[in-house]
């Protein structure tokens, strides 16, 4: 009688893509924690931008995990890959976040600030703070979609056609979006500069 | 006008994502006299300098994966176990809780014991 079964070999998770790995995570939980590493720099990169500090950041970004992780075994790629799938988690917890606390007008800048000035010399830093504040403080005067965008372009580095996926439209939608996008926020910035008593709040060269 | 639009469209999506990779582009003639051009390269530039990625904290990604993977990963390999093993392991754990509560019980009845045996005089 055979009573004591050898365990199957630990399989190298590593090499296989994102679909494997969720087809591997509904019997493994193992193929799940490879996906966590794949993306959790990303995704509290994403959520740490749209809230503004660590401490949201990270409770948040724990969400999105332990949801995906219970839902793993009945999501369906139909043309929403699992990265994408995952942003619109964070985006619908960062969605209600703000609409819980309404704090999308009063999220403090310093640690943006200062992540943004961790590997720079002290004069320098003294000297970009103020410019770097204005131009944050403008891109959170946009819409929250075009705030996503930036965020998913320069911080994830994610492709137009990755992002068309999250954002749920086509690539050259989000080319032209983004076009849109540095158009209101030069608009902003030099509003800014005009005066405190004429912020447009981006509204200009908005189509979407 | 439209022409010119779908231009510099293309020109700032291919600056950015030349600019975020790390990659070359190479724009054609049209936008070194190009005002506006000059001036989205240059807002493209701070966004770039101001938008950098954040590291989270070593001890929550770690946290964070133990806490997700943790528990699952006990009842994985409870699973992964031949039904016997599974049906020996709970007769196992059932008899020896019964033998422990046994045994506690009788030390209960003969500390029971030694109070009634205590002699009045204390």
């Amino acid at each position: 009688m055979q009573l004591f079964r050898r365990s199957p070999k630990a399989v190298d998770y590593s090499t296989l893509t994102d679909a494997e790995l969720v087809e591997a995570a509904r019997g493994d939980k193992n193929a799940f924690g490879v996906l966590y590493e794949r993306y959790v720099k990303k995704i509290y990169n994403y959520i740490f931008y749209r809230t503004g500090n660590q401490h949201d950041a990270e409770d948040l970004t724990s969400r999105v995990f332990f949801r995906a992780m219970s839902h793993v075994e009945t999501y369906t790629e139909r043309g929403v890959p699992f990265q994408a799938w995952l942003y619109r988690i964070a985006h619908n917890l960062v969605a209600n976040w703000h609409r819980d606390r309404g704090r999308r007008k009063i999220i403090p800048l310093d640690e943006f600030i200062v992540a943004g000035l961790r590997s720079e010399a002290p004069e320098k830093s003294a000297e970009d703070a103020e410019e770097r504040e204005q131009l944050l403080a403008a891109v959170r005067r946009l819409p929250e979609e075009r705030q996503q965008l930036l965020v998913l372009k320069f911080v994830d580095h994610l492709s137009n056609a990755e992002i068309g996926a999250i954002m749920g439209r086509t690539e050259g939608a989000i080319k032209s979006l983004y076009h849109r996008t540095l158009l209101a926020l030069r608009d902003e910035l030099q509003a800014a500069q005009m005066g405190p008593g004429r912020l447009p709040g981006a509204g200009g060269h908005d189509e979407s | 006008m439209e022409e010119r639009q779908e231009w510099m469209t293309d020109h700032v999506t291919g600056l950015t994502d030349a600019m975020v990779r790390g990659s070359t582009y190479s724009p054609d003639s049209r936008a070194a006299d190009d005002p506006e051009a000059a001036a989205l390269a240059a807002l493209i530039g701070r966004l770039h300098g101001t938008l950098v990625p954040v590291e989270p904290s070593l001890e929550f990604a770690a946290g964070l994966h133990a806490d997700l993977l943790g528990s699952e990963r006990g009842l994985a390999r409870v699973r992964q176990l031949p039904w016997r093993v599974r049906i020996v392991a709970t007769v196992i754990g059932v008899v020896g809780f019964w033998l422990l509560r046994r045994r506690f019980r009788g030390h209960e009845s003969v500390l029971d014991d030694a109070e009634v045996s205590l002699p009045d005089s204390i």
